[in-house]
């Protein structure tokens, strides 16, 4: 029978595997992204042109309804669209007004995001 | 997936173990080690190697791919095994018999020796030992749990130096002296050899490994000084299990402070080599004490620093505790005959040579030694507070071990069957770090006290359990037996409960998954959608996880314009504080800001979600480009 001494190192390497391993799938869970994280993100497809073509990220971990608005510089609406996301889908979204949109906005289960480009005359409410 | 961990451990123990242990083998008939000393030394021993193969390997010019590093690496752990084999080797080394002979010649009539000697684990030591370690990797397990997800700041700084080394396959040209190569140097080749991402959970688990190598190494280191295992499983107990994590356990596990928690493995190391060395009168010991030196003299600065006042300071006691006695020649003799034989020498040797024609740390400069060398002058510099320092040891934990401090300068001072080398090495290990602490004036160094008072955790944990045995055994044997028992339950239900709550204080309530998800997300977009030439500034102030931003560029350590805290802009000495970093994020179009962003050439804020974007948003200068619930990004619009 192998010594005291041998049978705590022994116990140590079991408990270190165990306990590793328990970390390790933790946080592979808490990095998936399809998984229950409820986070959304937008963002200007090519921030460099005067485009504003953009892309939405579904971290929410549900199906997920996103309604965008297109502005121009007055503020006035262009158009708005809905698009549905399944759990960790992304997708991105070409704008038809390329030279007068300034603003887009998404709402999305009662949250609003926007995006920005060139100097707007009005503001963001 | 399973797979993946798989060879995350069977890397860590190939690694981090093998190459040690064939050197201990080496030596094995002369080194009379216990197995769980195998264990730590096998790993210690093991790191300075991985860390001087790879500086090897740098200076050869040859590229840190993991076919090289495992190579490398097998060839570093197969060839102490295949010289041990050599017919010349085996008749240097002593025989079975002989061995026992000589140790038993040697140690007889050597008090101090016989101190030493290892004594073995009975059923009940063995049965609390395993308990406590039990207990220890459930509570830094669950404490790690809240917190997996990569997002400290240290963790990122170090992570990032070791991603640049993976990735350029050499040594990267530090353009800081804050880290050290021997920090990033493990978590590149576990990174390079196993192909896991540096951004998951395998740095903090590695770190919880080596923390747990490092306790172990003070039950040791304990077991040999005080020959008792109650007094080695409890200075185990008050550092791993009591207080497992405070401060510098799984608070620095977790928040990936890599270089005190490789220091808090090596001391004790360096300690027990050093100790078995004199008391044995073993070169083979010596050598590997200073082999261990060079290991962490490559990861950490002000480790290395402190042993080396713990080492002069322990000769110091140990030269004036002998002083009088006959023997004294014959010991100071015999210390110059150990260190002058062939192993430490060959030991000096490689470590001079590793300085001169290897690597030299970017720490090692003029400047660096001369601001360290000096009177402390910052307030963080002039000694720590007895409140403060009681409020991290931990109430019950400081007062034992302070009591254990002085009871055992005067047990020692009386009692002649105390080991003078160990009782030299633990008081200069406590009253050095006592004074550096509180007191750094006494030696003029210039070092921050808090951190220099989180090393003196360990000697105080090994001296409470002594306290804490000492208690026991004056109970057991002068009160009556009800009462002794009533008091003991209520002395282990305050050390429990006061141990329990101070490692309760530090579980985060929330985990911080969510946010640091999104700020990699962030990170890896403006990555993406820049170039080197951009330049970009990022709130440190309210960023979770801000120091991983700049694992997704890999463009400098310093790559990144950083907003930090606002006490740091206070500039007292009017010595010219950068204030542009925070003009820019909290008033951009204010003149100061516009002329900041003109100067800077900043094109991109990365900011904390609805914390100080309003006027950005509201600003003509700035358009919108990323937004996610924690991390909104904004592009400068106007050069004007």
């Amino acid at each position: 029978m192998p010594g005291y001494n041998t049978l705590i190192i022994t116990a140590i390497a079991v408990f270190g595997f165990f306990a590793g391993l328990y970390l390790f799938v933790l946080e592979k869970r808490e990095q998936d992204s399809s998984r229950n994280m409820h986070w959304s993100a937008v963002y200007l497809i090519d921030p460099e042109s005067s485009n504003m073509n953009f892309a939405l990220e579904n971290h929410e971990g549900k199906e997920m309804l996103y309604v965008y608005t297109i502005f121009n510089k007055d503020n006035n609406v262009l158009s708005k669209a809905e698009i549905k996301l399944s759990p960790g889908e992304k997708k991105e979204i070409e704008i038809s007004y390329p030279e007068s949109a300034v603003r887009v906005q998404i709402n999305y289960n009662g949250q609003e995001k926007n995006l920005t480009t060139k100097n707007t005359v009005n503001k963001i409410p | 997936m399973f797979i993946e961990y798989i060879k995350f451990f069977t890397t860590f123990a190939a690694v981090f173990f093998l190459p040690g242990f064939s050197l201990l083998y080496l030596f094995r008939r002369s080194l009379k080690l216990t197995t769980i000393e195998y264990l730590v030394l096998s790993a210690g021993v093991s790191i300075s190697v991985v860390n001087l193969v790879i500086l090897a390997l740098n200076k050869l010019g040859w590229p840190f791919t993991a076919g090289n590093l495992a190579n490398a690496l097998f060839l570093a752990a197969a060839l102490p095994f295949v010289f041990s084999t050599f017919p010349s080797w085996k008749t240097f080394l002593p025989d079975k018999k002989s061995a026992k002979e000589d140790d038993k010649t040697e140690t007889e009539p050597e008090s101090t020796t016989k101190d030493f000697s290892v004594i073995p684990m009975n059923k009940a030591a063995f049965v609390s030992g395993l308990v406590l370690l039990a207990i220890l990797f459930l509570v830094v397990t669950r404490f790690l749990a809240t917190d997996i997800v990569p997002n400290n700041t240290d963790l990122g700084h170090h992570m990032y130096w070791a991603e640049i080394m993976r990735t350029e396959q050499k040594i990267p040209n530090y353009d800081t002296d804050e880290v050290i190569v021997g920090e990033h140097i493990p978590f590149m080749v576990v990174a390079a050899i196993t192909k896991i991402s540096l951004l998951s959970a395998f740095p903090v688990i590695m770190l919880f490994f080596f923390n747990v190598l490092g306790i172990m190494a003070i039950y040791a280191l304990a077991l040999r000084i005080f020959r008792s295992h109650f007094i080695a499983w409890t200075s185990l107990a008050f550092t791993g299990v009591l207080y497992a994590i405070s401060a510098p356990m799984g608070k620095f596990v977790v928040g990936g402070v890599v270089g005190n928690i490789f220091g808090n493995l090596f001391i004790p190391l360096i300690i027990l080599t050093f100790l078995l060395s004199i008391s044995n009168k073993k070169s083979e010991m010596l050598c590997l004490s200073i082999f261990l030196l060079q290991g962490i003299f490559y990861i950490h600065h002000l480790s290395t620093f402190l042993l080396v006042f713990i080492i002069a300071g322990s000769l110091l006691i140990y030269g004036v505790a002998n002083i009088e006695r006959k023997s004294f020649r014959e010991k100071a003799g015999n210390l110059l005959k150990t260190a002058l034989s062939p192993l430490p020498l060959l030991a000096v040797a490689l470590f001079l040579f590793t300085l001169g024609y290897v690597y030299i740390p970017s720490y090692i400069s003029e400047d660096s030694v001369t601001t360290v060398a000096q009177a402390p002058t910052k307030d963080t510099h002039l000694g720590i507070s007895l409140n403060s320092f009681i409020a991290s040891t931990g109430d019950w934990r400081a007062a034992l071990g302070l009591m254990g401090l002085i009871i055992y300068v005067y047990a020692a001072s009386k009692n002649r069957s105390f080991s003078r080398a160990g009782t030299a090495a633990m008081l200069s290990w406590t009253l050095v770090l006592l004074l550096l602490g509180f007191y750094p004036q006494a030696f003029m160094v210039d070092l921050p006290s808090r951190r220099v008072a989180n090393y003196l955790v360990v000697p105080l944990s090994i001296l409470a359990a002594y306290s804490l045995a000492l208690i026991l055994k004056t109970m057991r044997s002068g009160i009556e037996r009800r009462l002794a028992s009533a008091v003991m339950l209520t002395l282990g239900l305050s050390l429990f409960l006061n141990g329990y709550a101070d490692s309760l204080s530090y579980y985060v309530p929330q985990s911080q998954a969510k946010s640091a998800v999104q700020v990699y997300h962030a990170s890896a977009y403006l990555a993406e959608k820049t170039t080197e030439e951009d330049i970009i500034l990022k709130d440190h102030a309210n960023i979770t996880a801000d120091s991983w931003i700049k694992f997704f560029f890999l463009r400098g350590y310093n790559y990144l314009l950083t907003r930090t805290f606002d006490y740091k802009y206070l500039d007292p000495d009017n010595s010219g504080r950068e204030t542009c970093t925070r003009e820019m994020t909290i008033a951009p179009d204010s003149r100061e800001g516009l002329s900041c962003y003109q100067k800077t050439k900043t094109g991109y804020v990365f900011l904390k979600k609805d914390y100080d974007n309003f006027l950005f948003d509201a600003s003509d200068n700035f358009g919108k480009i990323y937004e996610n619930d924690f991390i909104v990004i904004y592009k400068r619009l106007k050069t004007s």
